[in-house]
């Protein structure tokens, strides 16, 4: 069924087990009014199974790891949210699942010919800059959110996959320097570092520091990539020279940082149980509450708590789930984007795309994860694929597209010989045309 | 519906056994996956070995696969292939391939690239050719062995 002539078949057993093993789960510990909830979710996610196996196999590609991954993670992330504070299908996160399958097969094919989406680089940061000012003129004031009646959208997370792209771009042109008085600069490098300054500036200025690490995440791995290049001899040197100055740069921002982010980095949850800590204190009472085994799907009290669904969903799939199931759902994402770098991309825009986008969803998850269970600062930043929200899930498939891409690569012999077919097509229906008039 | 409950309850199955067989059942998922990773990596290494036509640059003992589709050789650190030479430029050349046939391209170096003793801005090469960039001398030639990823000869150093 799958184009690459190797046999998916007892993968995708093992996939649809996963998913009827979850669903065992829920039928006997389950917290449901009626059957028919149970029987609405089960047909969701083995429908959603299927949706996304025929839609890989649209495509020929060579791997198909990440899509079979993806559609696990999704529908996993599909039955925990449609099982908090009781069983019901959350159609809501169905319809935003599909749409980031969408975004993931629209980002693959987008982004699978190297040279040419390196070509498109002033349109994405034409892109970049049309997202930014969208965020400063419609959000009405200090935030990221633009808000429609009852529909909601969120500007800055379409500018990550953006700002993988720029940097990625950014590598390839390494060589291409103009000599400006007695320096060589790139103005591709002067572009990507203006571009970073602006979207920095924009994160602090509308007080989105979630999304800050990730954003740097990217910028210093592609920074990393450019001083080393995939395959060359790492600079170690350069590499201790960056981290010392990455350290200092962060210890000045600590030190400068406005009285909301201090309050923040110095919060003693323990202080104020039923204040300003209530979401982390009841998030940690949840994930003890719940042990190794949790107590059970839609059982947990943590649904009453604001962002159980996004910012502290971790601790909510802990507390119905058990420890043991949600440390395996994060060892998941882990091992989908391990699997990419068992092949390494043919070239280094993708070789870089991928690095961007794996330190992209490292950092997230991190933050998400050591943030809720009170080991690190709260940034409210959504755990990639399981957190309830249509910006996010469509731009994580996005993200998985562009891993995809890199794996399953466009060269440059292959463009031609689709050309090549196309006009030989486009030329014998015109030869067809004139024969039958 | 309801009498398939009243069965499954009446046989009070424990919290235990069922959390248990759900986690082998997603270890042995994530298992099959690294697996079909590991293949599908395979795989992609033959496609890559006809695109590449499986050549390296050898340099002295030193062998260099052509593992990317766009190979950079130059003196400055951030070169794929860096040749610690005074006459090669930072930037010198760059290696492109398409279906199996490797190009050169001169990146207006001081010195020139030669191709057979011959100065090119641009040349397709074959398996034998020297490639000289400045004074440093190189031939392409085809892989002797595959070797295993991240090891190669020199510690898998570049230059």
């Amino acid at each position: 069924m799958l184009k690459n002539g190797l046999n998916y078949g007892g993968v995708i057993t093992l996939l649809l087990l996963t998913h009827l093993s979850m669903l065992g789960i829920v039928l006997v510990r389950g917290n449901y009014q009626a059957p028919q909830d149970l029987l609405y979710l089960a047909l969701a996610v083995l429908g959603l199974d299927l949706i996304g196996i025929i839609a890989a196999a649209i495509y020929r590609q060579m791997t198909y790891t990440l899509d079979i991954m993806l559609l696990g993670i999704l529908n996993m992330s599909l039955i925990f949210q449609s099982c908090f504070g009781g069983v019901k299908l959350d159609i809501k996160h169905l319809i935003t699942c599909v749409a980031a399958m969408v975004a993931c097969e629209i980002g693959f094919l987008l982004t699978r010919n190297h040279e040419w989406i390196r070509k498109q680089k002033k349109y994405i940061y034409i892109i970049i800059g049309i997202l930014i000012l969208a965020i400063l003129t419609l959000t009405g004031g200090r935030s990221m959110w633009i808000t429609f009646k009852s529909f909601s959208i969120q500007p800055s997370e379409f500018i990550k996959p953006c700002f993988v792209l720029i940097c990625a771009a950014s590598i390839v042109e390494l060589h291409k320097k103009i000599k400006v008085l007695f320096f060589y600069v790139s103005i591709d490098t002067l572009c990507l570092l203006a571009m970073t300054v602006v979207i920095f500036g924009l994160q602090w200025w509308c007080r989105d520091l979630g999304s800050l690490p990730t954003f740097a995440a990217i910028f210093g791995c592609a920074l990393v990539c450019r001083l080393c290049y995939p395959r060359a001899k790492i600079n170690k040197t350069a590499i201790a020279a960056m981290c010392v100055g990455g350290v200092l740069l962060a210890m000045v921002a600590w030190m400068l940082a406005p009285a909301y982010v201090q309050e923040r980095l110095h919060a003693d949850i323990w202080a104020d149980p039923y204040g300003t800590g209530y979401q982390q204190c009841q998030a940690l009472i949840g994930v003890a509450r719940g042990g190794w085994l949790g107590v059970g799907a839609g059982h947990g009290r943590l649904a009453g708590v604001f962002a159980h669904e996004s910012d502290i969903v971790f601790c909510t799939i802990c507390e119905e789930w058990g420890l043991l199931y949600a440390g395996l759902t994060v060892v998941m994402i882990l091992i989908m984007l391990t699997t990419v770098l068992m092949n390494p991309p043919k070239s280094y825009y993708h070789a870089t795309m991928t690095a961007g986008v794996v330190a992209a969803f490292v950092a997230q998850m991190a933050l998400n994860i050591f943030g809720s269970c009170n080991l690190i600062p709260f940034t409210g930043v959504t755990l990639p694929f399981i957190s309830e929200g249509g910006s996010s899930m469509v731009t994580c498939g996005f993200l998985v597209g562009m891993l995809k891409a890199g794996q399953s690569p466009l060269f440059h012999h292959e463009v031609l010989r689709r050309k090549q077919a196309k006009k030989q097509k486009q030329g014998a229906s015109a030869q067809n045309g004139k024969v039958s008039a | 519906m309801s009498e398939l409950l009243q069965y499954l309850n009446s046989l009070a199955i424990p919290d235990l056994v069922l959390c248990a067989a759900a986690v082998v059942i997603l270890d042995i998922f994530a298992l099959s996956i690294i697996i079909a990773a590991s293949r599908e990596a395979k795989l992609c290494r033959k496609r890559w070995a006809k695109v590449s036509n499986g050549l390296e640059l050898r340099f002295w003992d030193n062998h260099y696969p052509l593992e990317a589709d766009e190979i950079l050789l130059g003196r400055h650190i951030s070169a794929d292939i860096r040749l610690s030479d005074s006459s090669v430029s930072r930037y010198h050349a760059v290696m492109t391939v398409s279906a199996g046939v490797w190009s050169i391209t001169d990146l207006d170096s001081k010195s020139g690239t030669f191709v057979n003793d011959r100065r090119v801005k641009q040349a397709r090469l074959h398996p034998g050719d020297c490639i000289r960039l400045g004074s440093v001398q190189m031939y392409l030639a085809k892989q002797s062995a595959p070797e295993p990823a991240g090891k190669r000869k020199g510690g898998g150093q570049r230059a």
